[in-house]
């Protein structure tokens, strides 16, 4: 595995453990092809290094983030962590053979919940993906306005509903999702992917969920949002190629898509080259 | 030489289903119309690169696992169900091969070869079979000897895969277990020496 010298990608946070479980017996990570190992210290303050340096640490949103590089940009801002009555899920790690790019294209789509998330996230004949905008905040990339039939919206949900979605891409590897809450539709529900690339091809990805739920149980609400993403990766292992292919004209988009198009040109804007195939 | 390479027993691509399958590297998948119509195309939805081989049939359409997009028997899109009024592009279409069936196996060609496969009409089908060895050491061992009223079809999968597609001429039907033990027998042996 070729360790990553793509500074584009080099100079980001990357959750790479969880909180909850890092002691003091040092767990060694893969990121971007470099080894990094993370534990914590005497004082309990989480720790990691390369072979030949530290890296800095920020422990937020269950998750311990670091960089191999300079982020000229801090780590996301996720108000709803800080509000006290929101159920907080940290879904666990999945590794998942494909890039980081088709991971947050995954994310990001609407038109596959009624394929892939059969009578969960989408069922036929609701197929259809009504016009939404997406547009650059603060540089990050957001597509809101979206709307989708939804049979069981969450883990509350048994009947269908029309669902509000946004979506928020506040660095190339990390994606996030907002909705109405079901049980309280004055409030939105927020899900993070967090995405740490082991390789160009390979990664592993934890969800993290702050829910306005005050009934179902933790379980319940773990093992909808893992049910989902087994569901996702049958698809994502099965994409060919299992780099995200930044020339426009190498695949065919419909204007659902317009979300995954202009997160396509902002890798290219940006210069990304880890994990993408770029035009010959 | 033909450029037909087989891919499977007619028998197990029965209507209404696909298979993901290799011709000479290149990723093909088979499919069979409700109607029995059989098709090759590359096993890769032009909208996201899904396999196709993953995805469903539904009367003479096969449709994508990702999205739902319906390609007719010439490999164009007919409906991307997000946009279920929407006008298509030229560009949604997958890039189509060729197949044929002969002798209970079902082959596919890359390019157009005036000959059709060769097969015996009358051939039952016996079992496909992988090997974990190199086509050319597989070649050898079938090269020393088949039993009579076995018939072996070669499909390479990889540098060290290879698939037998092995079929029975009607009047040996009833030896059916020998011939899958003398296989079975060819496989041990070949795999040893690989």
């Amino acid at each position: 595995m070729k360790p990553c010298d793509d500074p584009v990608a080099l100079d980001d946070w990357y959750a790479i453990d969880s909180a909850a479980t890092l002691d003091s017996m040092a767990r060694r990570q893969i990121l971007l092809g470099h080894e990094v190992r993370v534990w914590r210290d005497e004082s309990g303050v989480a720790r990691a290094v390369t072979a030949s340096r530290d890296l800095p640490v920020i422990e937020r949103y269950g998750c311990i983030f670091t960089s191999l590089g300079r982020p000229a940009r801090a780590l996301v801002e996720i108000a709803e962590a800080a509000e006290a009555d929101r159920r907080v899920v940290v879904c666990g790690w999945v590794a998942i053979r494909s890039s980081a790019g088709r991971i947050v294209e995954n994310f990001l789509d609407m038109a596959h919940f009624p394929y892939v998330h059969t009578d969960i996230l989408g069922a036929e004949p609701h197929t259809e993906v009504g016009r939404y905008a997406t547009d650059m905040r603060d540089g990050e990339l957001w597509a809101t306005g979206c709307q989708f039939w939804q049979p069981r919206a969450g883990a509350t949900q048994s009947e269908g509903m029309m669902m509000e979605l946004s979506y928020r891409v506040p660095s190339p590897h990390i994606v996030m999702l907002y909705r109405v809450s079901p049980p309280a539709p004055h409030r939105r529900d927020a899900i993070a992917l967090f995405i740490q690339p082991i390789s160009e091809t390979l990664c592993r990805a934890q969800p993290v969920m702050w829910l306005v739920d005050p009934v179902s149980t933790h379980l319940a609400m773990l093992q909808f949002e893992q049910v989902i993403f087994m569901q996702d990766r049958i698809i994502l292992e099965n994409q060919r190629p299992l780099r995200i292919p930044l020339d426009p004209a190498a695949e065919v988009p419909m204007p659902a898509d317009a979300a995954s198009v202009a997160y396509r040109r902002w890798l290219a804007t940006l210069g990304l080259r880890y994990g993408t195939e770029r035009a010959a | 030489m033909s450029m037909w390479v087989p891919v499977a027993l007619s028998r197990d691509v029965p209507a209404g289903t696909t298979l993901g399958t290799i011709v000479q590297d290149r990723e093909i998948v088979v499919w069979r119309e409700e109607g029995g119509a059989l098709h090759a195309w590359e096993d890769r939805c032009p909208h996201r690169g899904m396999r196709l081989s993953r995805g469903f049939v539904r009367g003479d359409r096969l449709g994508c696992l990702y999205h739902g997009w319906r390609f007719d028997a010439g490999g164009a899109c007919r409906l991307m169900p997000a946009h279920p009024d929407g006008r298509i592009g030229a560009s949604a279409r997958v890039g189509s091969y060729f197949c044929a069936e002969a002798g209970a196996v079902i082959f596919v060609s890359l390019e157009k070869d005036g000959c059709g496969p060769q097969g015996d009409g009358t051939a039952r089908p016996l079992r496909s079979m992988t090997l974990l060895a190199p086509v050319a050491t597989v070649r050898s061992a079938i090269a020393a000897g088949l039993p009579d009223g076995l018939a072996v079809a070669v499909q390479q999968v990889g540098a060290c895969e290879t698939v037998l597609h092995a079929t029975l001429a009607a009047e040996h039907a009833g030896l059916a277990a020998e011939m899958d033990f003398f296989l079975r027998d060819l496989r041990t042996r070949t795999e040893a020496g690989a």
